[in-house]
C-alpha cells in the first residue's frame, strides 16, 4: 500500500513535467467526455431508459467522441512519429473534425 | 350400384375378341340430331342432315328457301356437291340457279383435277340431272392413273362409287377385298379405315352397296363384320348431324349385311333381388332390328361363375324369347337368387358369345346389437345393453375417457346366415355439429362384428368436444338391394377433466376472405417520464463537465496565439470556425425541425466551405511550423 500511495503523486508529477499542452487540453477533453457519459449512464439507472432510442444516441455519442478523442491523441503524440509516418498532427485534427461531422449526423437523426 | 359395374362390364367386354358386340346404334337419338341438323342454314349441314333422313326414310322438311338463299364459292366444289345433291334430295333443284353447272364442269375440263374432286363434280352433276358425260373405258383408265399417285382409302372410296355411276362396278368386285385389307385394326378388336369415320362409312356402305347390285356374296368376313362394327359402336356418342349421317350410312350397311353382326345389350336391369329373378336382354342387329334367321333356341347361357370364388352356377341354360317382342330374350336366374355376389354370364347367340356382369342382390339384417361400456383396462366387467332392430337405446350411455365402447353384432342375410358385408362402419358424431368420427368394423372368422372404441383416443377424432353424440351402425354391400344404417342412439361422452359435459370446443370460424383491415402503425406509448425537475438536474449535471473542461482548459493555459495575425488567414480561421459552427447549428435545426433532405441540402455548400478553409488554415500552420 506504501508503494500505491506513493506511486499516485509521482504518476502525477510525472504527467504533468512530461505531457505536452497539448495533449493536456485533449486529456481534458477525453475527462469531460468520460464525466458527461457517466452521468448520463447514472440517468439511465437512476430514471429509466425512456425513450430509448434517445438515451442510447446520447450515450454512443460520447463513447464515439471519447474513441475519436483517444485516436487524436494517439495521432499527435510525439511519441508515436514512427507510428504515423507522413501524417502530421493537423491531417489528424482534419481527420477528426470531418468523423465529427459525420458522427454527429447520424447521432442527430437518431436522437428523435 | 351400376357405377362399380361398369369397370367390370368395360374389363370385360376388353377381354373377349370380336365376340358378341354389346350395344347398337341409337336410332332415334341419330334421327332427333338429323331433325334439329335440318333447320340449319350451312348447306354442308343441310346435305348430311337431308342425307340421313332419306336413309331412315324420314319425313323431309320444304328446305327449298334455304337452298335458294344460300351463298355459295363456285371454286369450291365440294360445297357446290353439297348445294346440289341437298337440293335433289330435298326435291328442290328448281330452287338452283343455273350457274352451279358451270363449276362441276370447270372441274372436269382441268388437267390436275383429283379424285375427291373428280367425285364431286360427277354427283354435283347426277344431282343436277345432267347423267354421264364420261366415257367408261377412258375414264376408268384416268382414274386408275391417278390412283396410282395417291392410293389411299378415302381415294378408293371415292372411285368404287364413281364406278356406280359410271357403270364398272365389275373393277369394283375385283379390288374391294385388298381394299378392306387396307383397313387399321385398334386394340384387335376393332377395324377402320385411315381417316376415320368418314372414309369408313365411305368404303363401307359402297362396297356392300355394289356387292348387292352385282348379286354376289359380301366380301366381309364374319370377323371383318364384327371387327367394323365394333368401331362403330366406338363411335356412337357423335353430335354432329354429319356424324349422324356417317354413322348410319355406316351402321345400316353393315347391318344389312348378312350375316349380320349381332349385339346384345341388356334390356334394363342388370341385376335380380329376391322379388325378381330374371334379367332381359335384347338380341339385335347393330341398329336394333330383330336378326333373321336367328332361332329362339340359339340363344344359350353358356355358363355363369361367381366372381369372387369362379364357382360356376349354371351352365347350358337357353332364354326363353318374349312373346311378343322377338328381340328379347329372357334369363331365368331363380336358382342362384339366393347366394348373392357378382356374377359373370356367357352368353351365345348363333356361335358367337360375350360375357356379361350381373348381380345378384340380396337382403341383410342385424337382429340386435349389443352394446358394452367397460373399463380399458379390464378391471371391472362391461355394462352390457342389447338393442334389438329397429328399436333404439332406452336410455342415454355414458362413457368417460378412462373407458371404451364395445359393439358386438352379426349381420345375416334373408335366410338367417350370417354374411359378411363388404362395407361396416359404425359412426359417432354429435347431434348438431358438421363433424364426424367413423369407425371400420371388422369381421371375426364366425362372421360376428366387433367393434372396440376407446373413449380417450377417440377425443382427436371428435376435436375434443365432449358432451352427446349419435351412435349409428352403416353396412352396405355391392351385390345388397338396400344398404342399412341403424342410429342406435345418444352416447355421452367424457373425454377429459378439462373439456365439461356438454361444452363445445370453439371451431374456427370460415376463413375470411375479403380485404383484411388497414393495419394502422401503433408507436409505442410512452412510458411516464420522471418530473421536470429531475430532467433539468440532470440535463445541468450533463453540461456540468463542460464547464469543468473549460476551467481545465483555463488552467492549462489555452490560448489563441497560433491564431494568424495577418488579415488574409485569419479570416479564412474566422471562416472555418463560422462553418463548422454552423455545421453544428445546422444539425441542431435537423434535430428541432428540418428533414434530413433539407439538411443534407444545406450542409453541402456548408461543408465545402469547412473543408476549404479547414484545408487553408491546417496548411498554413504546418507551415509556420516548419518555418520556426
Amino acid at each position: 500500500m506504501t508503494s500505491l500511495a506513493s506511486v499516485i503523486p509521482k504518476l502525477y508529477q510525472e504527467y504533468t513535467t512530461k505531457t505536452s499542452k497539448k495533449l493536456k487540453i485533449v486529456d481534458a477533453y477525453l475527462l469531460y467526455i468520460f464525466l458527461t457519459a457517466v452521468i448520463q449512464f447514472a440517468y439511465c439507472c437512476l430514471v429509466g431508459t425512456f425513450p430509448f432510442n434517445s438515451f442510447l444516441s446520447g450515450f454512443i455519442s460520447t463513447v464515439s467522441c471519447f474513441v475519436l478523442g483517444v485516436c487524436l491523441r494517439l495521432q499527435v503524440n510525439p511519441e508515436n512519429k514512427s507510428e504515423f509516418q507522413g501524417l502530421s498532427a493537423e491531417r489528424g485534427f482534419a481527420d477528426f473534425i470531418f468523423a465529427h461531422l459525420v458522427l454527429h449526423i447520424v447521432v442527430i437523426n437518431f436522437i428523435g | 350400384m351400376s357405377r362399380c359395374f361398369l369397370p367390370l362390364l368395360l374389363l370385360s367386354v376388353l377381354a373377349v375378341s370380336h365376340a358378341i358386340l354389346q350395344g347398337t346404334v341409337d336410332v332415334k337419338r341419330l334421327q332427333r340430331i338429323l331433325e334439329e341438323g335440318v333447320k340449319s342454314k350451312d348447306i354442308s349441314t343441310l346435305y348430311y342432315s337431308l342425307k340421313g333422313l332419306k336413309q331412315l326414310n324420314a319425313k323431309i322438311p320444304d328446305v327449298c328457301n334455304v337452298i335458294q338463299n344460300t351463298k355459295y364459292d363456285l371454286k369450291n366444289i365440294e360445297q357446290i356437291f353439297h348445294l346440289t345433291n341437298a337440293a335433289d334430295l330435298s326435291g328442290c333443284q328448281n330452287s338452283l340457279k343455273p350457274d352451279v353447272l358451270s363449276a362441276p364442269t370447270q372441274v372436269l375440263d382441268k388437267k390436275d383435277a383429283t379424285i375427291p374432286d373428280l367425285y364431286h363434280a360427277v354427283y354435283s352433276l347426277k344431282a343436277l340431272g345432267k347423267g354421264s358425260i364420261y366415257d367408261k373405258e377412258d375414264s376408268l383408265k384416268n382414274l386408275i392413273q391417278l390412283l396410282k399417285k395417291d392410293d389411299s382409302p378415302a381415294n378408293y372410296g371415292y372411285v368404287f362409287t364413281l364406278c356406280e355411276h359410271i357403270g364398272c362396278t365389275a373393277w369394283t368386285a375385283t379390288h374391294a377385298e385388298s381394299a378392306l385389307l387396307a383397313a387399321d385394326e385398334t386394340d384387335g378388336r376393332s377395324l377402320h379405315f385411315d381417316g376415320g369415320l368418314p372414309v369408313t362409312s365411305l368404303v363401307l356402305s359402297t362396297i356392300i352397296r355394289t356387292y348387292k347390285s352385282l348379286g354376289k356374296p359380301s366380301p366381309l368376313s364374319t370377323e371383318q363384320r364384327y371387327k367394323f362394327g365394333a368401331y362403330v359402336l366406338s363411335r356412337r356418342s357423335v353430335t354432329s348431324p354429319r356424324g349422324a349421317a356417317l354413322l348410319l350410312d355406316a351402321a345400316a350397311a353393315l347391318a344389312a349385311d348378312q350375316p349380320t353382326p349381332i349385339s346384345i345389350v341388356f334390356k334394363d336391369k342388370k341385376f335380380i333381388t329376391s322379388d325378381s329373378d330374371s334379367i332381359e336382354f335384347s338380341v339385335t342387329d347393330l341398329i336394333g332390328r330383330p336378326i333373321p334367321n336367328l332361332k329362339p333356341d340359339e340363344v344359350i347361357a353358356q355358363s355363369g361363375t361367381r366372381l369372387a370364388d369362379d364357382v360356376v352356377v349354371l351352365s347350358k341354360q337357353p332364354l326363353t324369347q318374349k312373346s311378343n317382342e322377338p328381340t328379347t330374350f329372357i334369363l331365368n336366374l331363380s336358382k342362384i337368387k339366393s347366394q348373392h355376389g357378382l356374377y359373370k354370364i356367357s352368353l351365345s347367340a348363333g356361335t358367337k358369345s360375350a360375357n356379361f356382369n350381373i348381380a345378384v342382390l340380396g337382403e341383410i339384417q342385424v337382429s340386435s346389437i349389443e352394446v358394452g361400456i367397460g373399463d380399458v383396462d379390464g378391471t371391472t366387467s362391461p355394462k352390457v345393453t342389447t338393442v334389438t332392430y329397429p328399436n333404439k337405446l332406452t336410455e342415454k350411455l355414458q362413457a368417460d375417457h378412462l373407458q371404451k365402447v364395445t359393439l358386438k353384432f352379426t349381420v345375416r342375410d334373408k335366410w338367417n346366415k350370417p354374411v359378411v358385408v363388404q362395407q361396416a362402419f359404425v359412426r359417432i358424431a354429435p347431434a348438431n355439429a358438421p363433424h364426424e368420427a367413423i369407425y371400420v368394423a371388422e369381421p371375426d372368422a364366425a362372421g360376428t362384428y366387433k367393434v372396440e372404441l376407446n373413449v380417450g383416443a377417440m377425443s382427436a377424432h371428435l376435436q375434443h368436444s365432449g358432451g352427446a353424440h349419435e351412435l349409428s351402425v352403416l353396412l352396405g354391400d355391392s351385390a345388397v338391394a338396400a344398404p342399412l344404417a341403424w342410429t342406435l342412439g345418444d352416447l355421452v361422452l367424457n373425454f377429459a377433466r378439462d373439456n365439461a359435459v356438454g361444452e363445445p370446443v370453439k371451431t374456427t370460424k370460415s376463413p375470411y376472405r375479403g380485404p383484411l383491415p388497414e393495419i394502422a402503425h401503433e408507436f409505442r406509448s410512452a412510458e411516464a417520464r420522471p418530473s421536470r425537475l429531475v430532467s433539468d438536474v440532470f440535463a445541468l449535471a450533463c453540461g456540468a463537465p463542460l464547464l469543468l473542461l473549460l476551467l481545465l482548459w483555463a488552467r492549462l493555459g489555452l490560448n489563441f496565439s497560433l491564431f494568424p495575425p495577418l488579415p488574409l488567414p485569419a479570416l479564412t480561421a474566422l471562416l472555418f470556425h463560422i462553418a463548422l459552427g454552423g455545421s453544428l447549428a445546422l444539425y441542431g435545426m435537423l434535430w428541432l425541425q428540418l428533414t434530413m433532405f433539407e439538411t443534407l441540402r444545406y450542409l453541402l455548400p456548408l461543408g465545402a466551405v469547412t473543408f476549404l478553409s479547414g484545408h487553408r488554415l491546417l496548411r498554413g500552420l504546418v507551415r509556420d511550423k516548419a518555418s520556426r
